[in-house]
């Protein structure tokens, strides 16, 4: 159900009566996103003939500090849209904690204010994206907004349940229809980008849960009038998975749109490089990020989000960061990357099939529960454990889903918890995990751990520098 | 379980939500015979101590991941003497922020806020042997 333009005004006299920093006239908002000079992050996912975009994560906490950052991604990494990652604190709405502390792992953007932040967009001249993780990110994109920004990550279920223990589902899930509402408001002017976290909790995530929540958490925005969504997904580290899922998200997007009676919108593709956890071996870990950049151009992705060979170390540093952005955009022109995808075998269209069969019977055992309040719906759903999302930490999620990797390292069901999947699936997911040999827990620390481990004689996992 | 099996308190700090290496130190040392509580993810300090107060934990340890701890944890010893607690604290994992970091130099920070920082799983077994030897069976631990 779409927000009435009252209750949203409403609501926003509350945030701002709640919230550290004055509130200011939504024309204001409305001007400053008018007045832009700089493409869109849209103008950019729409731009250059299907090639690669390449993007980094990047948040540091000063806001000199933070310019500088950006300075030199753009000048020595060249990505296509560059990054506001806000900081912990911020996120978990502690914005106190985010203006007392010195070293923060991301950008306090309540907390220097949309003016600052929109001075960064001007000095780089590349369009910034906030990316955060956020169980109620109404304050971020009110500032985000107002800064004049085109593109707002997340939505009210990938951004609580892995990200918290304790925010009910049903209050993100309102939070984000506020961000939503605001968005289309916003979008009257200039065309924003939202764009849904996929990766979910990033270990071991089965690409149909990640697909039909973003597709939830697309509805849920096009209803209150966003007209551009850009679905994340993560990497799963198996090269016909990924590209089967990769092609399957824009038809899933459209199809779904439609069931739902809802308008057709511009549908991009994210392609999360590697989101779990990464070899501490520096080689290895440039080895994955390369050959993640052949299944995001495979399977024609929009743009990749970049990692680094220090992931597995901490923060990167700016150095590392633009050396891997430039490795990725390099790998995105070559032969391998650019033809990689014509190979489309046999396996790919049927993993595409399996993969769009288990999100069909998920999201139909969600609109069977109503879909006149979708809200209402997908929190009722994650009640009853149709939807789950494995390994988080959050009390609005059952976490009853066990996933496991094939032989072939794709990711499937080990346990589906309670799932809506027919028959057909269950014995599909069953096949494909083959025979066990470890037990089960064993096994499953094994897969986690798969991509981080080193296959090259003579490294240990404790890396060679 | 026995009643007077020694407890474990186990938790994330407030601003961090990373659950996995939490979540497998629970596993670990319950396969070696300790009695865990683990509070979760994104566990304020006062909550800690809370915890600390209730259930009278042998020891503390903190998981830390996203580079925050420092802050995130700096008030646990006051909470804790307010409700006139005492207990080991300790806490493994990303512990600071960025890259490289000195060894010597995150101890002593940690030593300021009353942590003993450890860097994996075996040292945690081991800290807690030396407080009270596990309930049952000393085997090796298995890598995780
Ligand atoms: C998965 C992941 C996520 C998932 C987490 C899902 C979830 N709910 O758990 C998602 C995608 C949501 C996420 C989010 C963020 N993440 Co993250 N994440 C990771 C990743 C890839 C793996 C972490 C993991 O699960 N490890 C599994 C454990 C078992 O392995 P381990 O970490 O090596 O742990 C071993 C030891 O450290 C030790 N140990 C760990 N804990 C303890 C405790 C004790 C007592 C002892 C003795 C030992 C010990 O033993 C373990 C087993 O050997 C790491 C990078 C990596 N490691 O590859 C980044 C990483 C931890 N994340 C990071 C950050 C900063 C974030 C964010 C803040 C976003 C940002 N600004 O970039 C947000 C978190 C927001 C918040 N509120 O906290 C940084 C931390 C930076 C730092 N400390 O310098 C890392 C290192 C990535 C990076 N290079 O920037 N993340």
């Amino acid at each position: 159900m779409k927000l009435e333009l009252e209750d949203l005004l409403t609501l926003r006299g509350e945030l701002f009566r709640n919230a550290p920093i004055p509130a200011f006239p939504l024309e204001e908002t409305l001007a400053a996103l008018a007045a832009r000079t700089c493409p869109s992050v849209t103008e950019v996912l729409g731009s250059g003939g299907g090639a690669l975009k390449i993007q980094p994560r990047c948040g540091v906490g000063g806001q000199a500090e933070m310019e500088e950052l950006l300075r030199f991604l753009k000048i020595h990494g060249e990505p296509d849209i560059l990054t506001l990652t806000i900081d912990a604190y911020t996120r978990l709405n502690l914005y106190e904690k985010a203006a007392t502390t010195t070293e923060l792992n991301g950008y306090p953007l309540i907390h220097h204010g949309a003016a600052r932040a929109a001075t960064l967009e001007a000095a780089v001249g590349v369009p910034l994206q906030v990316r955060h993780g956020s169980p109620d990110g109404r304050l971020l994109a009110e500032v985000a907004y107002r800064a004049g920004l085109t593109s707002f990550e997340g939505g009210g279920i990938s951004y609580n349940l892995p990200y918290s223990k304790a925010v009910p589902l049903r209050r993100s899930l309102r939070a984000w229809q506020y961000v939503d509402r605001l968005t289309g408001l916003a979008s009257e002017v200039q065309t924003i980008d939202r764009e849904t976290f996929g990766p979910l909790t990033a270990v071991l995530t089965p690409p149909s849960i990640s697909i039909a929540i973003s597709i939830l958490e697309m509805a849920l925005a096009v209803e209150q009038g966003v007209r551009a969504v850009t679905i994340g997904y993560p990497e799963a580290g198996c090269f016909y998975q990924d590209m089967a899922a990769l092609t399957a998200i824009p038809r899933l997007c459209a199809e779904h749109l439609r069931r739902l009676g809802l308008p057709d919108v511009e549908i991009f593709t994210s392609f999360h490089q590697w989101m779990g956890v990464f070899p501490k071996d520096m080689t290895a870990a440039l080895a994955l990020i390369a050959s993640g950049v052949v299944s995001a151009a495979a399977g024609k992705a929009t743009k990749l989000i970049n990692k680094t060979h220090l992931e597995a170390h901490g923060v990167p540093t700016k150095e590392a960061n633009a050396f891997c952005i430039r490795l990725c955009k390099s790998l995105a022109s070559t032969s391998v990357a650019e033809q990689a995808g014509e190979a489309s075998s046999e396996r790919v269209a049927e993993e595409r099939s399996f993969i769009t069969r288990e999100v069909d019977e998920i999201l139909a055992a969600v609109y069977d529960l109503g879909t006149d309040d979708l809200v209402e719906s997908v929190a009722s759903a994650f009640e009853r454990g149709l939807l789950d999302i494995p390994f988080s930490p959050s009390r609005s999620a059952r976490g009853d889903v066990l996933p496991a990797r094939g032989p072939d390292r794709s990711i499937r069901y080990l346990d589906p918890g309670r799932l809506p999947f027919s028959a057909e699936t269950l014995a599909h997911n069953r096949r494909r995990l083959g025979a066990r040999k470890a037990d089960d827990h064993q096994r499953i620390i094994k897969d986690i751990n798969l991509l981080a481990g080193s296959r090259l004689p003579g490294l240990t996992s404790r890396g060679t520098t | 379980m026995r009643e007077f099996e020694p407890l474990v308190l186990l938790a994330v700090p407030e601003s961090d939500c990373h659950v996995v290496a939490c979540k497998l130190l629970e596993l670990y040392l319950k396969k070696h015979g300790y009695r865990v509580m683990n509070l979760g993810v994104t566990t304020p300090s006062s909550e800690i101590a809370d915890a600390v107060a209730r259930l009278r934990p042998i020891a503390v340890f903190i998981s830390g991941q996203n580079g925050h701890a420092l802050s995130d944890l700096s008030g646990l010893k006051d909470e804790l003497a307010i409700r006139a607690c005492s207990v080991p604290l300790f806490i493994g994992g990303k512990v600071t922020l960025g890259p490289v970091s000195d060894a010597d130099e995150v101890q002593a920070r940690f030593a300021e806020i009353g942590f003993t920082v450890l860097q994996s799983f075996n040292d945690a077994r081991e800290a807690l042997r030396k407080l009270v030897p596990p309930a049952h069976g000393a085997r090796l631990p298995e890598a995780v």
